[in-house]
C-alpha cells in the first residue's frame, strides 16, 4: 500500500501540489486525471524521489520514502518500475516490458 | 568626523550609491553565485561516488576518451601547427636588433607554445568544441527524462554519466596538448625555414636553448585541471538543464562561456602559485 500524505511543492514561488493526499491500494489500478500542467508528473516524480517534496509524506508499507537517504532511497527504487511520457531509454520496448525491467534486472542479480 | 572632512563626503558618497534595490541586486547575484558553487560541487560529490560495476566504468572510460581526445586532434593539429608558424614569423621580423641573435626566434617559439598557447588556447578551444558537445549531450538526456530513467533503475545516474567524462578529459588532455606543443614548434621550424625568416641550425638550436624541464611540468599540470574543469561545468550544466530544445542551446552556450573564464581564473592562479616564489 502507497499512502502519500499532504504533501506540498512549490516550485520558486509557483505552489504546484497543495496539501494533496491520497492511498494506493495493493492489486488495484489508479488513475490520477488531471488537466495539463496541474501537477500530475510531478506527483509521481515525487512518489520515487526524482523530486523532493516541501511537506507531507509519501509511506511505501510502513517505510516512509521521503525520510530516506539519496543511497537508500535508490535502493528502494529498484524495486520500482516507472514509464516516462516519452519512453526515455527503451523505446523499442513495450509498456509492459519497460515496466518490468527492474524487476528483471533485480532477479537476474539473485 | 566633522561635516567639513573629506571622509565624511566619501562615506556619503558611498551610501548613496548603494542604494537598497542596488543592494538587492547584488545580493540576489552573489546568492546566485553561491548557489551554483554549492550545486556544483554536490553534483560532483555525487558523480565521485564507488562505482556499483567498475567494468562498465572502464569501458565508458575509454568510450570518453576516444570522444574527446581522438576526435579533437584534426581540430588540434590544424591549429597548432599554423599558429607555431605564425609565431616564428612574428618573432623573427620583430626581433630585428643586431643585438638579439636569430636563435633567439626559435626560443620564442619553444617558451610561448609549451607556456600559454598550447596549454590554455588549445583548452580554451576544447571547452568550445567538447564542453558544448557533453553539454548538449547530457542535456538532451535530461530533458528526454533519460536521466530521470536511469535514476528509477537505481542507476546514479551522476556518476554513471560525468564521472567517466571528467576522467577522460584530465587524462587525455594533456596528451592533446603535448601533440600540439610539438606541432607548434614543427609549423614554427617549417615556416621560419620556408619564408627565410631564420635557418633551420638557428631554429633548432633556439629550441633547445636554457630549456627549463619544470616549465613542462608546470603546463601538464595546468593542462590536467583544464581537463576537469572543461568536462564537470560542461557536465554540471548539462545535467541541471530544465525545458526544451531551447534550454540545451543555452546549455550548451553557458558551459563554454563559464569553462573558459573559470580556464582564465585557474590559469591566472596556477601561474602566480608556480612563478612567484
Amino acid at each position: 500500500m502507497i499512502e502519500i500524505k499532504h504533501i506540498t511543492k512549490s516550485f520558486g514561488n509557483h505552489k504546484v501540489i497543495d496539501d494533496v493526499s491520497f492511498v494506493l491500494q495493493q492489486g488495484k489500478t489508479n488513475l490520477v486525471i488531471g488537466e495539463s500542467g496541474s501537477g500530475k508528473t510531478t506527483i509521481l516524480k515525487m512518489m520515487v524521489g526524482l523530486h523532493t517534496i516541501d511537506s507531507g509524506q509519501i509511506i511505501y508499507d510502513k517505510v516512509v520514502f521521503n525520510e530516506l537517504n539519496e543511497k537508500q532511497k535508490q535502493d528502494f527504487r529498484k524495486d520500482i518500475g516507472m514509464l516516462f511520457q516519452g519512453g526515455a531509454l527503451f523505446d523499442s520496448m513495450t509498456v509492459e516490458e519497460c515496466l518490468l525491467t527492474s524487476l528483471k534486472k533485480k532477479l537476474m542479480s539473485v | 568626523m566633522s561635516v567639513n572632512s573629506p571622509n565624511f563626503s566619501i562615506n556619503f558618497v558611498f551610501l548613496g550609491f548603494f542604494t537598497k534595490r542596488k543592494l538587492i541586486t547584488f545580493a540576489t547575484i552573489i546568492m546566485g553565485f553561491l548557489f551554483h558553487i554549492g550545486r556544483y560541487f554536490l553534483l560532483m560529490k555525487r558523480a565521485f561516488s564507488k562505482p556499483e560495476k567498475l567494468k562498465v566504468y572502464v569501458k565508458q572510460f575509454f568510450f570518453e576518451v576516444d570522444n574527446i581526445g581522438v576526435s579533437s586532434l584534426g581540430i588540434i593539429t590544424i591549429i597548432s601547427f599554423f599558429m607555431g608558424g605564425v609565431i616564428t614569423i612574428q618573432a623573427a621580423f620583430s626581433l630585428t636588433s643586431p643585438l638579439i641573435p636569430l636563435y633567439a626566434v626559435g626560443f620564442t617559439t619553444r617558451e610561448s607554445m609549451i607556456l600559454e598557447f598550447s596549454p590554455t588556447i588549445i583548452s580554451l578551444i576544447l571547452a568550445g568544441k567538447v564542453g558544448g558537445n557533453i553539454a548538449s549531450e547530457i542535456g538532451s538526456m535530461r530533458i528526454s527524462e533519460q536521466i530521470d530513467a536511469l535514476e528509477i533503475m537505481g542507476v546514479n545516474s551522476a556518476s554513471f554519466l560525468i564521472l567517466p567524462k571528467v576522467l577522460a578529459g584530465i587524462f587525455i588532455n594533456p596528451f592533446l596538448i603535448a601533440i600540439s606543443m610539438f606541432l607548434g614548434i614543427f609549423g614554427g621550424y617549417v615556416m621560419g625555414v620556408a619564408t627565410g625568416a631564420c635557418t633551420s641550425y638557428e631554429y633548432i638550436f633556439g629550441i633547445q636553448a636554457f630549456f627549463v624541464p619544470w616549465k613542462l611540468t608546470y603546463s601538464f599540470l595546468k593542462t590536467a585541471i583544464f581537463g576537469g574543469i572543461i568536462t564537470s561545468v560542461a557536465a554540471y550544466h548539462g545535467y541541471y538543464t530544465q525545458g526544451g530544445a531551447l534550454e540545451v542551446g543555452r546549455s550548451s552556450t553557458k558551459a563554454v562561456v563559464y569553462s573558459s573564464i573559470l580556464i582564465l581564473v585557474a590559469n591566472f592562479l596556477i601561474t602566480q602559485i608556480f612563478f612567484v616564489q
